[in-house]
């Protein structure tokens, strides 16, 4: 039997002749793939020269002194004693792991080039990634986009989002807890009335959506019946889910849980650092970085472990059909200001862990002023003659890897492949 | 007989299906529906049957003139702006405990409204549009009148009050407001140029970060000298920075060489305006007309023709939830038409609007992109439940759906004007899970408050005593089937039949219930908490 890898491999070498019924020739892997996507935000803008630009040959880029090139395979990185979690981590996982280096971001505002970062455009008004891949998924999943922490970007597809809320809310409305913040004292319904109650909802809503017809009629009510399916079904996980926020490690811990269980295909986490204050180190910029990036790579490793030895419902391990995609809004730039800090920088780097690449590997890179190199985005190879790598194209890429046709996302899509291949 | 006839020759006659019949009669909503979008729309909550009674959808001019002097009005104004203007945010450089305040909701929530209640004070007061960014005052509470620059009148009863800043900034309406460039600040690299793509984004729906980028590679850009030199000279940058750059000059008054200092982000610096020398080189023009600085910005942006083109857009976009534009949309001539002729009034362009073909489709248009039901807003939801029930959801200082440090903003589909920029746009799982918590306690709320109240007196139980069994006995079974069609009527604006499926489904809930507990006054609390969490309740 063919392995997705070779599936994807073989799909992408056919000919255009037989790929005549999508834009880019990439919705034959949709009913073949069912990926499951993590997204790992650093938010505040990372630095690439600590762990992913090893720039030591660049006049132009201020490397710390005692940083140190490491190499396992074709997977290079930047390695500190001060940053052991890194070290630790690209030596167990480097089959695993692409780093993407160079991603053009267009934009030194944190908003915008989130909005870019997660949905390729500047406005927010449409779905990230992680949503229009959870959108898409063949499957009945109660929460198909779980957001543990971060920014998040529903679009028209709000039915498919839950956040769990900055202090865990959800889990206190799933518990009802929720309800003794109240100034109130109102008595609350009994469990058996609750139940014929949210039953007797689900098939109003029931109702609602198959008596719609056109328009936003049409669509509301169907989202709507989506939504309450999920709350139900929420609902009734409560019992065998825990919901928590809040460090790394719980986070990716539920998603990985969420993944397991079959309640999601998509899961977002956000990572700022224990005292939260994030990456945005105009200050003091290396001992930000290394501190945030050693307790992202910590938070990694564990997850790759966890991946590796949790499997899904059909007995699958979760690490062969799960994609991390770790990320920074933008990078930083490449000397230090006058307070030991560095300011916002138009490329960035990103990391692509699991299922559905071939790992080892490094795409993309630096020019001499620390701009992203132009690369073929059918290979990833470095070329002259290629194009910069955008974050749009990154994006396409991972709709791509999760069996979406890009085309049907995003306008004049050109999805960098060199990714899955 | 004779209706049949009727039917069947107009059927045959004309070759109509009973469906297509059905097409024409509900292109547009009916007078209930029209009125209930308008009362949500308009002032935050339902329709009372009294106005509904008196109210002609053929003729609406005078309702929705009654429901622009609503004291709902300026939240609603404030709650349409607020995804536009992104100043509702729990993260702010400063904290109350800066100015010695202990509450810190109440601090970023004043903060948060600044910009949001001078849009509000604008249009309830029917002033031209362009009072936004002319205006010679901001709006203050006393929070706000404590810690900013501004005469607030502690004696005046009134809480919000239109006050002058005393620090020497030239006024120009919202752009004067500190809150807005505390939300959007700057960098010595930004050089307000953000500050300056915001104003040009929410007051001219021109953004340039929507353009798109491509940078020459010959451009180093580790060389500031380098960066500079593109700017002015590579026709990639050019094409932005000529416009953004004299732009951003501008709001060099606002600069902040200490950060995170009160006193800095409080006052304004005019002795730091001319910094767009050092920054940015380039002196305040605007879109190549001469400008004198800030002084002027405010009226350069009020005679600039995108700026009604714009406030159409958003308001049309808001009441249609639509993302709609000049460049897609036709509709929008007549509004902006009716906008400019009533001399930039935003109730004139409102009331243009609610009355368009677009906003009253029914169930059964099929036109593209057609509006025929709406999603309740988060704020629309807690005001609308508020005023039928009384109940409004707080914990200690917080109210439980503006703030996402304890509350449910976010989970119920608001925005935090950060993580979640917009609006829920569609129903989701959390949104209907607290949804459901809060109809549940605003009936229970409810009950408890007509329980101590005479029948004749209640809103919602004037038919039933709420201890019986309503199958005690055939007279008050029949006040049962009247007490729930009349909730139907109070709650979701409907008319249902006595004995139709929809009265009998909520008395067999209500059966359900009492079976269960033998509780009627639990029963009647699940049939309420029903109706609050109907389908129809959060589509309009």
């Amino acid at each position: 039997m063919m392995k997705r890898r070779q599936f994807l491999t073989s799909a992408l070498g056919l000919t255009g002749a037989s790929m005549l019924t999508s834009r880019t020739g990439l919705a034959t892997m949709a009913s073949e793939s069912e990926r499951n996507l993590i997204f790992v935000f650093a938010q505040g803008g990372w630095d690439p020269t600590r762990v992913f630009a090893a720039e030591f040959n660049n006049v132009a880029v201020a490397m710390e002194s005692d940083a140190e090139l490491h190499q396992v395979g074709d997977l290079t990185w930047v390695s500190h004693t001060a940053r052991p979690s890194v070290d630790a981590f690209f030596e167990s996982h480097s089959e695993d792991t692409l780093i993407i280096n160079g991603v053009q971001v267009r934009s030194i505002a944190h908003e915008i080039c989130t909005s870019l970062l997660f949905t390729g455009g500047v406005s927010g008004d449409s779905a990230d990634w992680a949503t229009r891949i959870a959108s898409e998924t063949q499957r009945s999943l109660a929460i198909p986009h779980l957001v543990l922490g971060g920014p998040s970007f529903s679009g028209d597809l709000g039915a498919m989002v839950v956040r769990t809320g900055a202090s865990n809310q959800l889990e206190d409305v799933l518990s009802r807890s929720i309800l003794e913040r109240s100034n109130e004292d109102v008595p609350m319904l009994s469990t058996p009335s609750q139940d014929v109650l949210d039953r007797y909802i689900q098939q109003r809503v029931h109702a609602k959506a198959n008596q719609a017809h056109y328009g936003a009629d049409l669509k509301l009510s169907q989202a709507y019946r989506t939504a309450m399916d999920n709350a139900m079904e929420l609902n009734n996980r409560r019992h065998t889910m825990t919901f928590t926020s809040g460090s790394l490690s719980n986070q990716l811990s539920c998603a990985v849980d969420a993944l397991a269980k079959g309640v999601s295909r998509c899961a977002s986490v956000v990572y700022m650092g224990n005292n939260g204050l994030g990456w945005d180190s105009h200050a003091d910029n290396d001992a930000t970085q290394s501190s945030l990036f050693e307790g992202l790579f910590a938070g990694l490793n564990q997850l790759m472990h966890q991946l590796n030895v949790r499997v899904d419902e059909h007995g699958e391990r979760l690490l062969d059909n799960t994609t991390v995609v770790v990320c920074s809004e933008m990078g930083r730039t490449a000397g230090l200001n006058a307070t030991n800090g560095k300011d916002h920088w138009p490329f960035t780097s990103l990391m692509v862990l699991g299922a559905g690449i071939t790992g080892n590997r490094v795409l993309g890179g630096w020019d001499a002023g620390y701009q992203g190199h132009r690369i073929d985005l059918q290979t990833g190879e470095r070329t002259d003659s290629g194009q910069v790598l955008s974050i749009e194209s990154v994006g396409a890429g991972l709709l791509a890897l999760a069996g979406l046709d890009p085309a049907d996302h995003i306008l004049d899509a050109n999805p960098l492949l060199g990714m899955l291949s | 007989m004779g209706v049949i006839l009727t039917w069947l020759l107009a059927t045959s006659c004309t070759q109509r299906t009973v469906f297509e019949i059905q097409s024409v009669q509900e292109h547009q909503m009916s007078d209930a529906q029209y009125l209930r979008r308008l009362s949500l729309d308009l002032r935050g909550r339902v329709p009372t049957i009294e106005e509904w009674a008196r109210f002609d959808g053929d003729a609406p001019e005078a309702t929705i003139d009654d429901f622009l002097l609503d004291d709902g009005f300026g939240q609603r104004v404030r709650a349409m702006y607020a995804p536009i203007y992104r100043t509702l945010t729990d993260q702010y450089a400063l904290m109350g405990s800066d100015f010695q305040f202990d509450d810190e909701i109440t601090f970023r929530r004043s903060i948060g409204e600044e910009p949001l209640r001078l849009l509000s004070h604008v249009a309830e007061n029917d002033l031209p549009w362009t009072a936004i960014v002319t205006a010679d005052y901001t709006m203050a509470n006393s929070l706000l009148g404590a810690i900013f620059p501004v005469e607030y009148d502690e004696t005046s009863a009134q809480q919000w009050q239109p006050v002058p800043y005393v620090d020497g900034r030239p006024m120009a309406g919202v752009l004067s407001s500190n809150a807005l460039w505390w939300r959007f600040g700057s960098t010595n690299t930004n050089a307000n140029r953000m500050r300056a793509n915001v104003v040009s984004t929410i007051l001219l729906c021109n953004n340039y970060l929507s353009r798109p980028i491509s940078f020459e590679r010959d451009s180093n850009l580790l060389e500031e000298e380098a960066v500079q030199d593109a700017m002015h000279n590579d026709p990639a940058c050019v094409n932005c920075h000529r416009t953004l750059d004299p732009l951003a000059a501008h709001f060099f008054g606002f600069w902040n060489v200490v950060p995170d200092s009160w006193i800095e982000l409080s006052q304004y610096h005019a002795d730091r305006e001319r910094y767009w020398q050092t920054y940015l080189e380039v002196p305040p023009e605007y879109f190549g007309q001469p400008s004198a600085g800030f002084t002027d910005l405010g009226f350069l942006i009020a005679s600039d023709s995108r700026f009604p083109n714009c406030a159409t857009e958003q308001m049309a976009s808001a009441l249609l939830q639509q993302s709609l534009d000049f460049s897609n949309s036709v509709d929008l001539l007549p509004h902006r038409e009716a906008f400019l002729a009533s001399g930039l009034k935003m109730k004139a362009l409102i009331s243009s609007i609610v009355q368009s073909e677009a906003y009253r489709a029914g169930k059964w248009n099929d036109g593209v992109s057609v509006q025929n039901k709406k999603l309740l807003s988060l704020d629309q939801l807690v005001s609308s439940v508020e005023a039928l029930t009384g109940y409004r959801w707080t914990y200690g200082e917080y109210d439980m759906f503006d703030n996402d440090i304890v509350g449910l903003r976010s989970l119920a589909g608001g925005i935090d004007g950060r993580s979640a920029g917009q609006e829920a746009r569609v129903p989701n799982a959390t949104m209907i899970l607290v949804q459901g918590l809060l109809a549940e306690q605003a009936s229970a709320y409810r009950v408890q408050q007509e329980m101590d109240q005479e029948q004749s007196e209640r809103l919602f139980f004037s038919y039933v005593d709420l201890s019986q069994n309503v199958d005690s006995d055939d007279a008050i079974l029949t006040d049962a089937r009247k007490q729930v069609q009349h909730l139907f009527r109070v709650i979701l604006t409907q008319d249902v039949e006595i004995d139709g499926v929809e009265v009998d489904a909520l008395l067999n809930l209500w059966r359900d219930i009492y079976s269960l507990t033998e509780d009627s006054v639990e029963a009647w609390t699940v049939v309420t908490t029903a109706l609050l969490r109907d389908p129809n309740y959060l589509l309009y």
